[in-house]
């Protein structure tokens, strides 16, 4: 059973996102955070290993993508990372580099090919 | 016995003596002393000469006869000879020597048969017999080449001095203790000080009083030789009060080898100074114009794309049959919200454009006493939930503004509102207003006790286009940054002064232009 985390401040993009990947695959399971502060506070009650799949928005209004992903660094924990951002700037990309563990850039809305390439990697 | 020893005048010489033979003795003898001195005025580089009481030349050796173009000079009136101008002071001297007296020194011009003018320097003795006086002598020496050196070193100095005083640039000389021994006349105009304010004085005289210290110390070092001269801008100040910026270009001036003070060119580099700041300036506005519509670009792109990307997402959905009812509702829910969001947003960015033009909008005359009082009207539940103290302090020279009147309404409700908002729970919350007048500026200061804010980690967005602060209060990131666009719209300035947990001074800078 493969579980995927979506980090992104925008509820109905979550909502969305949830449904696309539940058409693919029904049995994922599926936990959905609009406050990515929420998430690194509570990280240790998160069951993450390296087999989850983080789904991370970056324009966030209190902490963006890439301090989240400074401050998820520092707790040691390891996943597979892939961005879902609404614009697909080359400044961002640029910024990939630093970040080795982000798998891929998607641009939302998430279509079904991008839900069967990750849950393959 | 008397004898003179000129020549050309010997035959008047009588000597008596009974014994004869004594007498060719001494004759023969004074022969010879004769020739030999007649040899020597002859040969001489001198210009010697005698005339009788009657200024007639008796007698002139070859150097006088060749430096004045004659053949034969005798028989003509030394008077003559004489330059015009000089005729009648010859003439007081000729009456000196003909009382007996000599001219030991005097410059005389003679003019020569070409019509060339002779310069001398000499002397005139009388010539006596039998104690009386018989007519003159003449000693010269023909200066005439040294006296057009000189004078052609007079009219370059001349030239020279011209030049310096009307040259463009200032010019002084300042000796090693640094006191101005020389200025021309554009330094005299430059500091509106004249000659007897500025001679033997120092530079505190005229420049600004902190930068006198620093100059000091740069000649001190340039006088020991420990720098190369090159040139530095300073501030100065005129003798009316006014501030200029100068330039100094200094150069060391020697005397055999010594250094024995600096000469310096001055200019007046006000006007460059204000062309770099007004460049400087309008290269800062450019930049900030440029940041402000790469923010607009990535707003666009971002918070506008987001609620697009959802409803296409959504609606795709929708074509799936296999979602249920309480699904479809749900999708339809967020679809809707989303294209709410939209239409927010369109309508966010049209204000800020709105806010950033100032063409067409028409100022009125007004009070800032009757806008606080209707601001605080619009705001009165939100001042009485948050039984928030407004202390107004509007001075009488400070209330009157030429402006647009519903922009400042504007910024002033969004700063109160923002005051009230972002207010501390702990204390009682105080609005402070303030209105002040400093020379053609009007000052409006609003300051609160709320949470403030930490400007060293978020001071250079805090004007920023949906930059949010706070996020325990609802709020879009927009207020600040439309009332800064309306403060420059007004011409004016906005700056902000804050600590966290103590509260925020808000203070914009208008025009005063009643």
């Amino acid at each position: 059973m493969t579980k995927i985390i979506i980090v992104d401040d925008d509820e109905a993009s979550n909502y969305l996102t949830e449904l696309i990947i539940k058409s693919v695959d029904a049995n994922c399971k599926i936990q959905s955070f609009t406050n990515p502060k929420e998430v690194i506070d509570t990280i240790n009650l998160l069951e993450i290993d390296e087999n989850t799949i983080l789904l991370l928005d970056l324009n966030m209004p209190e902490m963006n993508g890439w301090e989240f992903l400074d401050k998820f660094e520092n707790t040691g924990k390891i996943c597979k990372f892939f961005i879902l951002t609404c614009s697909s700037s080359i400044t961002e990309k640029e910024n990939l580099e630093k970040y080795p563990n982000i798998k891929y850039f998607f641009t939302k809305p998430l279509a079904k090919q991008n839900i069967e390439f990750f849950l393959k990697i | 016995m008397t004898a003179t020893l000129i020549p050309g005048i010997e035959k008047k010489i009588v000597i008596k003596h009974e014994d004869v033979t004594e007498r060719t003795k001494i004759e023969s003898k004074l022969k010879i002393n004769e020739q030999n001195y007649r040899t020597l005025i002859e040969n001489s580089q001198d210009l010697i000469f005698t005339t009788n009481i009657n200024c007639v030349v008796t007698f002139s050796n070859k150097k006088f006869k060749d430096v004045l173009k004659f053949i034969e000079i005798e028989k003509i009136n030394l008077r003559n000879i004489i330059i015009k101008e000089l005729r009648e002071d010859f003439r007081k001297n000729f009456l000196t020597i003909l009382k007996g007296n000599a001219i030991k020194t005097v410059e005389l011009i003679f003019v020569a048969k070409n019509g060339e003018k002779i310069f001398v320097e000499g002397s005139f003795i009388p010539l006596k017999k039998d104690d009386e006086v018989i007519g003159l002598q003449g000693f010269f020496k023909n200066i005439t080449e040294r006296k057009i050196a000189e004078d052609r070193l007079i009219k370059s100095q001349l030239r020279y001095k011209n030049l310096v005083e009307n040259i463009n640039d200032a010019i002084i000389i300042k000796n090693i203790y640094g006191n101005i021994t020389y200025a021309n006349r554009r330094f005299f105009e430059l500091v509106g000080y004249d000659e007897s304010e500025l001679i033997g004085f120092k530079i505190d005289k005229y420049v600004y009083k902190i930068w006198v210290q620093r100059i000091n110390t740069y000649y001190k070092d340039l006088l020991n030789n420990r720098l190369v001269p090159k040139s530095f801008d300073y501030l100065a100040k005129h003798a009316n009060g006014k501030i200029k910026w100068f330039e100094d270009k200094p150069t060391l001036l020697y005397d055999s080898l010594k250094i024995v003070g600096t000469q310096i060119v001055i200019r007046d580099i006000t006007e460059i100074k204000q062309k770099e700041d007004e460049f400087k300036k309008l290269i800062e506005d450019l930049k900030n114009k440029n940041n402000e519509m790469m923010q607009f670009n990535y707003i666009v792109s971002h918070n506008l794309r987001a609620p697009i990307a959802n409803i296409i997402g959504l609606s795709n959905l929708l074509e799936n049959t296999s979602i249920n009812e309480l699904e479809q509702n749900k999708i339809i829910k967020f679809i809707k919200n989303s294209s709410v969001k939209m239409d927010e947003i369109v309508k966010d960015l049209s204000l800020v454009l709105n806010s950033k033009t100032n063409l067409n909008i028409k100022t009125e005359r007004f009070f800032i006493h009757n806008i606080i009082h209707s601001i605080t009207e619009t705001l009165e539940k939100q001042i009485k939930e948050s039984s928030c103290i407004i202390i107004v302090e509007i001075d009488s020279s400070a209330n009157e503004l030429n402006t647009v009147k519903s922009y400042l309404e504007s910024i002033l409700y969004n700063l109160f509102s923002n005051g009230i908002k972002y207010r501390a729970n702990k204390r009682q919350l105080i609005i402070k207003l303030r209105t002040k007048k400093n020379n053609d500026k009007l000052i409006i200061e609003i300051e609160d006790n709320g949470i403030g804010i930490d400007l060293k980690q978020h001071g250079s967005h805090i004007f920023g286009l949906y930059k949010r602060f706070n996020f325990d209060v609802d709020g879009k990131g927009l207020g600040l940054h439309m009332t800064k666009n309306q403060v420059e719209a007004l011409g004016g300035k906005i700056y902000i002064e804050s600590k966290p947990n103590k509260g925020t001074m808000f203070k914009i800078e208008l025009k005063s232009n009643i």
